[in-house]
């Protein structure tokens, strides 16, 4: 197996996969997105909530906030030495606000330095005059197949596309019309050729396949070869998911093989 | 009622998207394109943005 970085921005990182098998590919994508390890609000004690949602909506929405932790210093709960809860396997937050107006992410305290909120602009909940809200959260770490607020990423793959065009089967208006076509412009013409911009692009669609009426270009896909995409919807960034989802797996191959005897 | 905080099928975090893309629909720009351009590319995303209806004030009245 080989990996070949295309792009990575806004936490979003694709790369090619050469010599492997869909099998694969779904372990890591099933495991890039169900185990590991990620910090969420799990414990919410509402000290006095008098705005227009609910205290169990208070909670699931604070549950779903994306929060910033250094994985190597938290253990799973279960894991964890202690019995009531200490450092190494929680985090602790308070909120407070009068009205009027409205509550943001930005408005929790975290109580320990090396946990923040990712983003502060998520509304929670709006107060009227004399409405308030006063609340203590305990975050743990947990994996996305016990609850999704956990889930560190969104992880998808594809074929690799192969697309064969035959210059002199395709008359000019086909050309231009598999390039008006193609709804992610994988194509362009070039001299009266019909040319591949970037085969990466295409999503095996054929929409130009059935333009030129199945004749001078074909579509296929390359089994061994994918496009894999990891967009994070935590604070980790995808490349150190990759890292922790090939951990996880050589973990539970290695159990596996263990079993085994 | 209020933007939920993620996605409610795919589970990007969203919720602090939703000012500012009802700051600039308001002020006339086309939806389609502020949604490119907050990175939603994903419809499961954008129909949550598309049809959601800030109900809370009202709900907000009757409770005391």
């Amino acid at each position: 197996m080989e990996l070949e970085k295309i792009d990575e921005e806004d936490g979003k990182l694709r790369f090619v996969v050469k010599d492997s098998s869909p099998a694969m590919m779904n372990a890591i994508r099933r495991i890039s997105m169900n185990q590991i390890p990620v910090l969420a609000i799990e414990d919410v004690g509402i000290i006095e909530n008098s705005s227009a949602l609910f205290d169990e909506i208070v909670a699931q929405r604070l549950g779903q906030i994306p929060l910033v932790f250094d994985p190597k210093k938290f253990d799973a709960r279960e894991e964890c030495d202690c019995e009531e809860g200490c450092v190494n396997c929680e985090a602790k937050f308070t909120l407070q606000k009068e009205g009027p107006g409205k509550v943001y992410s930005g408005d929790i305290v975290s109580e320990s330095d090396d946990v923040e909120i990712l983003y502060d602009g998520i509304p929670i909940t709006e107060l009227d005059e004399n409405q308030e809200i006063e609340l203590e959260a305990t975050a743990i770490v947990s994996i996305g197949e016990d609850h999704s607020k956990h889930q560190a990423a969104i992880s998808s793959y594809q074929y690799y596309p192969i697309i064969d065009v035959d210059q002199e089967e395709l008359t000019d208006d086909e050309k231009e019309e598999c390039v008006e076509v193609c709804p992610r412009n994988v194509f362009e013409v070039d001299d009266g050729k019909l040319k591949i911009v970037d085969e990466k692009r295409c999503t095996l669609c054929k929409e130009c396949v059935q333009e030129t009426d199945f004749d001078g270009i074909t579509v296929t896909s390359d089994e061994e070869k994918f496009i894999f995409k990891i967009e994070s919807v935590s604070s980790l960034n995808p490349e150190d998911i990759l890292e922790k989802t090939a951990e996880i797996l050589d973990g539970k191959a290695e159990k596996v093989i263990g079993k085994l005897g | 009622m209020i933007i939920p905080v993620r996605c409610i099928s795919c589970g990007k975090p969203v919720g602090h998207l939703w000012e500012e893309y009802k700051e600039r629909t308001e002020d006339g720009e086309d939806s389609g394109e502020v949604l490119d351009d907050l990175g939603l590319d994903r419809y499961c995303c954008r129909s949550l943005f598309l049809t959601h209806t800030d109900l809370i004030h009202r709900a907000a009245k009757f409770k005391k």
